[in-house]
């Protein structure tokens, strides 16, 4: 009985979304479409047209770097400026409260001083991207790394560790489920100002795309870059989660022992 | 039943430890140190960089002795403020009331389990381009766009409030067969009330940022906007930087507000007792 009340919602879990994406489908093929929201038929007509393969090269790849480059600085950076934080906790305590200001403030109002200060091009877009998710990945690593058990610290004190020892077997993997923690709100944070960077001011990638199509009225167009945004996020997301179960395997599996 | 797709606003920052609502001495001392340190790390920047764009502590002050008096900063904070808080109201008026639904019954929670997690993915700033041609550059299209941006941390965490009531708990009130009204009130009202409190602490920052960013992209009215006018044409980066700090002191107040609703919406928390007490 449990198992078949488990089918059937399994079974829903995936037919909701295509009942949804077929009702959209049929809508459009019986003529309720406006202008602005067109028949889905005709965006997936131009999603084939535009994204497979045509513009991956021009558009799509210098995006997708985009968020690479300025999300592995950031996280580098992040990590090793948190690192250091964390190991000096009176340096740590001051300069916080700067350090979450940074991440309160809204980035998107960074980024037109940005474009000033950097010009067009890949050096302004991770910058952008550095403003934005560096602090998260600051704090929740300072915050971890201060905060590492305090009998595990003492234990690898009292047999004489060598310090680099001592952060690579003891620090980081306990302050790691926290690090992560950030990293996956900086990913997010990466993608939106990547694109907010490229409909300000840009001459290649998906954003520009997008404003693109909105100033030649291209509806369907416009509608197939924000599906392509859509899976993207969608797959960072997951692959970042897979990233994460494999990382951070031991640390569930602990996890689990400790709650039985 | 945990699913990780929501974790992404889950478990976002560090709280700071240190206690609310006592200032002491030492305290303000140490910010007011942090300040000035600021301060001389920006002239130093300012002066190695040294173009035309980046402004000295000085020049940066006189352009805020100047703007500070004019309605336009003012107004332009308005305008922001006036987007951004009715988009948040319309998102909570819409995603808490559908998380606490989604969130009790399981079949719902099952249906729109892969629709949410692939909407939520979306940044909700590439609608702008359809909003902007629908609704123009209006406090009607920022609303809109906040109120997107803002729905989803809500929603998944009005769901998760929901679902993540204590089991200890749950079982203690159905021996006591606590009647439905005293469950609400006491069982899921509590988690789901601290949960909803983190949402909106995150969809509070997400809809400024998002708003900030509607009001650059469309030339919308607001901080935004001035930002991009005078620093874009080179026109007068001084004042944009001026508009920059604005925009920068409205995120940490509102940051700050939230952050304070969010603990007196834990207050029952065995975490917070003990934060207090640390």
């Amino acid at each position: 009985m449990a198992t078949h009340v488990t089918t059937i919602r399994r079974t829903m879990e995936f037919a909701v979304p295509a009942a949804l994406l077929a009702g959209w489908w049929f809508l459009g093929q019986l003529g309720v479409h406006s202008f602005y929201f067109p028949p889905l038929r005709e965006i997936w007509a131009s999603f084939q047209q535009t994204w497979l393969f045509a513009r991956v090269g021009s558009d799509v790849v210098p995006t997708l770097s985009a968020i690479a480059l300025g999300y592995a600085a950031s996280v580098v950076v992040g990590i090793a400026v948190g690192v250091l934080l964390g190991l000096l906790p009176r340096v740590n305590e001051f300069l916080t409260p700067l350090f979450d200001f940074f991440r309160a403030l809204p980035s998107s109002a960074a980024v037109p001083i940005l474009i000033v200060l950097l010009g067009v091009g890949m050096s302004m877009k991770i910058a952008v991207v550095m403003f934005s998710a560096l602090w998260t990945i600051i704090l929740n690593t300072s915050d971890a790394v201060g905060s590492v058990d305090p009998v595990a610290r003492e234990t690898s004190l009292s047999y004489h560790l060598r310090p680099f020892d001592r952060l690579m077997r003891v620090v980081l993997p306990s302050a790691s489920p926290q690090i992560v923690a950030g990293m996956r709100v900086a990913l997010n944070q990466s993608i939106i100002l990547v694109i907010i960077s490229e409909i300000i001011v840009s001459s290649s990638g998906i954003g520009y795309f997008i404003e693109n199509a909105q100033w030649t009225f291209d509806i369907t167009g416009m509608w197939s870059g924000l599906l392509l945004i859509g899976v993207i996020g969608f797959a960072l997301t997951k692959l970042f989660q897979l990233v994460e179960r494999r990382v951070l395997a031991w640390h569930r599996g602990l996890h689990r022992k400790a709650q039985l | 039943m945990i699913r990780t797709d929501e974790a992404s606003y889950l478990a976002a920052a560090p709280e700071p430890t240190a206690r609310p609502g006592v200032w002491t001495r030492s305290h303000a001392l140490r910010r007011t140190t942090l300040v000035l340190f600021a301060l001389c790390c920006w002239q130093v920047g300012a002066l190695v960089i040294h173009n035309d764009v980046f402004p000295t502590v000085p020049a940066f002050l006189t352009a805020a002795g100047q703007d500070i008096p004019t309605p336009q900063l003012w107004q332009s904070v308005g305008a922001t403020l006036a987007g951004w808080s009715l988009g948040l109201l319309a998102a909570v008026v819409i995603a808490v009331p559908a998380g606490l639904l989604i969130g009790l019954s399981t079949t719902l929670d099952v249906a729109t389990r892969i629709s949410i997690s692939f909407l939520q993915a979306i940044p909700s700033i590439v609608l702008l381009p359809l909003t902007v041609l629908v609704l123009g550059a209006t406090l009607q299209m920022k609303v809109v766009l906040v109120a997107i941006a803002a729905t989803w941390p809500l929603l998944m965490h009005a769901i998760y409030g929901v679902r993540e009531v204590d089991h200890v708990a749950k079982e203690t009130a159905q021996s006591y067969h606590l009647g439905r009204r005293l469950r609400a009130l006491f069982l899921y009202l509590p988690s789901a009330g601290a949960f909803v409190a983190t949402g909106l602490r995150i969809s509070a920052t997400i809809g400024l940022m998002v708003c900030i960013a509607a009001e650059v992209l469309s030339s919308t009215p607001g901080i935004g906007e001035q930002i991009l006018l005078r620093g874009s044409n080179g026109a007068d980066p001084a004042s944009a930087f001026v508009y920059f700090v604005a925009a920068a002191l409205l995120g940490m107040t509102i940051s700050v507000v939230f952050r304070r609703i969010e603990r007196a919406a834990l207050f029952w928390h065995p975490g917070q007792r003990n934060r207090q007490g640390a």
